[in-house]
This record gives structure tokens, sequence and C-alpha cells, in this order.
């Protein structure tokens, strides 16, 4: 349990750290591309592993290093909100935007990413 | 560097903490991470508020880190897709909203409480 919590949250600090990178990286626009980018790549990343490999028990440990921790650490909900209600302030009509896109390209990323888990496993069967 | 890795690494810790004491529990729906990214957002907009400037050291710690990595996106949308697999359709669509806005409302009070918490008159 101990050992499980640790493995779990150096992934996190890990996803924390790539984030923020991508953020430095990345220049500032209006609609802040950067978070909706990381939400993305991150749902997509972790449909894929989650209906491929962590289907197999062998990989719990890594399911929980890259699944619950790097992914998790890596996506953010929390600054997604603030940086929606910031540009309420400002750009009532981006910050809509942001969301709509938040909403459709996050969530239908990780339907995009289980569709990839069938097709590969598929494969697998073929060669196997 | 630092202050981001380390603020992740007790960010996910909680998050991890929660979900598992929530694991055996009944539960028709993913109610864990609910209340991770509802309660993150609450407290990200609650110091935002209240003026924490981001680019600050222990900015970087709370914002990026903690509760950055407390409050997820992946397993957020992994779930409401998992719900959607399951036939439970009308629980994806209500998942998905109660999140969302729910992290945003939530997020919006804690800005407006903090704000006015530091003397400001409202937004």
């Amino acid at each position: 349990m101990i050992k499980n919590s640790i493995l779990v949250s150096v992934g996190g600090g890990i996803g924390a750290i790539l984030r923020y990178g991508l953020n430095q990286w990345i220049p500032y626009a209006v609609i802040p591309w950067t978070t909706l980018l990381i939400n993305v790549i991150g749902s997509f990343v972790l449909a894929f592993l989650t209906f491929s490999l962590f289907q197999d028990t062998r990989y719990s440990k890594l399911k929980l290093f890259v699944g619950t921790g790097l992914c998790g650490g890596f996506t953010t909900m929390s600054t997604f909100a603030l940086e929606t209600v910031k540009l309420l302030n400002t750009y009532p009509a981006a910050a809509l935007l942001y969301t709509m896109l938040t909403l459709f390209i996050g969530v239908g990323m990780s339907f995009a990413g289980m569709a990839a888990a069938s097709q590969w496993s598929r494969r697998r069967e073929v060669l196997k | 560097m630092i202050s981001v890795l380390l603020g992740g690494f007790i960010g996910t810790f909680l998050r991890f903490t929660i979900i598992e004491r929530r694991k055996g529990r009944t539960s028709i729906f993913p109610s864990a991470v609910l209340f991770v990214n509802l309660s993150g957002s609450l407290l990200i907009g609650l110091m935002a508020g209240a003026g924490l400037n981001a680019a600050s050291m222990i900015g970087k710690f709370l914002f990026t880190g903690c509760l950055g990595a407390f409050t997820t996106f992946s397993t957020f949308s992994v779930e409401a897709l998992e719900l959607w697999k399951d036939g439970k359709k009308k629980l994806f669509l209500f998942y998905l909203l109660l999140s969302l806005v729910g992290s945003l409302l939530l997020c919006f009070a804690g800005y407006w409480l903090g704000h006015i918490t530091r003397g400001g008159a409202g937004i």
C-alpha cells in the first residue's frame, strides 16, 4: 500500500513537471491552448492504455505509475477551471469556446484512445 | 521546478488516498474523482481570488503542483467513457456536465469569495 502510493505520487510529480515545462515552452495566447493540448493528449494516452495494456493484471504497477500518477498528474481540471473563470472576465466568448473544446476534444480523444486500443489488440491477436 | 515536482507529488498522493478510500463502496458513480475535481477547483479559485501570484514559488507549488496534479482530466474522461461503454448514457452525460459545470461554478464562487475576503468589491 505504501509502496503503491509512492509509485503513484512520483508519477504525478513527473506529470506536473511535464505540464509545467510545456506551459513554459508554448507561448501564452488568449485561449490557453497548452492546457487544452495537455488534457487532450493525456485523455488519449490514458484511454489507450486502459483498454490495452492495463487490462492485463501483470501491468498493475505500470497502471499505477503511468495511469493514475503520470497521466493523472499531467492533466488538470483546476487549471482549466481557473483559466476559464479568468477568461470570462475579459473574453466571455473565448471562455465558452475553450470550455466546449475541452469537453468535446478532451472526452472525444478518450473515445479515440479506446478505438485505437481495440485496433491494436486485434493486430496483436493476428500476429500471435 | 522543485516546487512543481514536490507539489505534484503531494497533490497526486492526496488524490490517490481519496480514491483508494472510496474503493469497495458501492456507487453507481465515479464520485471520488468528482469530489477531487470539484474541491480542487474551489480551492484554486479561492487562492487566485485572494491574490496568490501563480508565477511566485508558492504559486507554482500550490497551483501548478499541488492542485494541478490533485485534480485530473484524463481520469475524468476515461471514467466518463466507461459509463458510456456500460450503456449508462444518461449517467455519462450527467457526470460530464456535473464535473465541468460544477468545477467552473465552484472555481468562480471561490474566486469571488477570495476577492471579497481580500477587500475587493466583487469581480
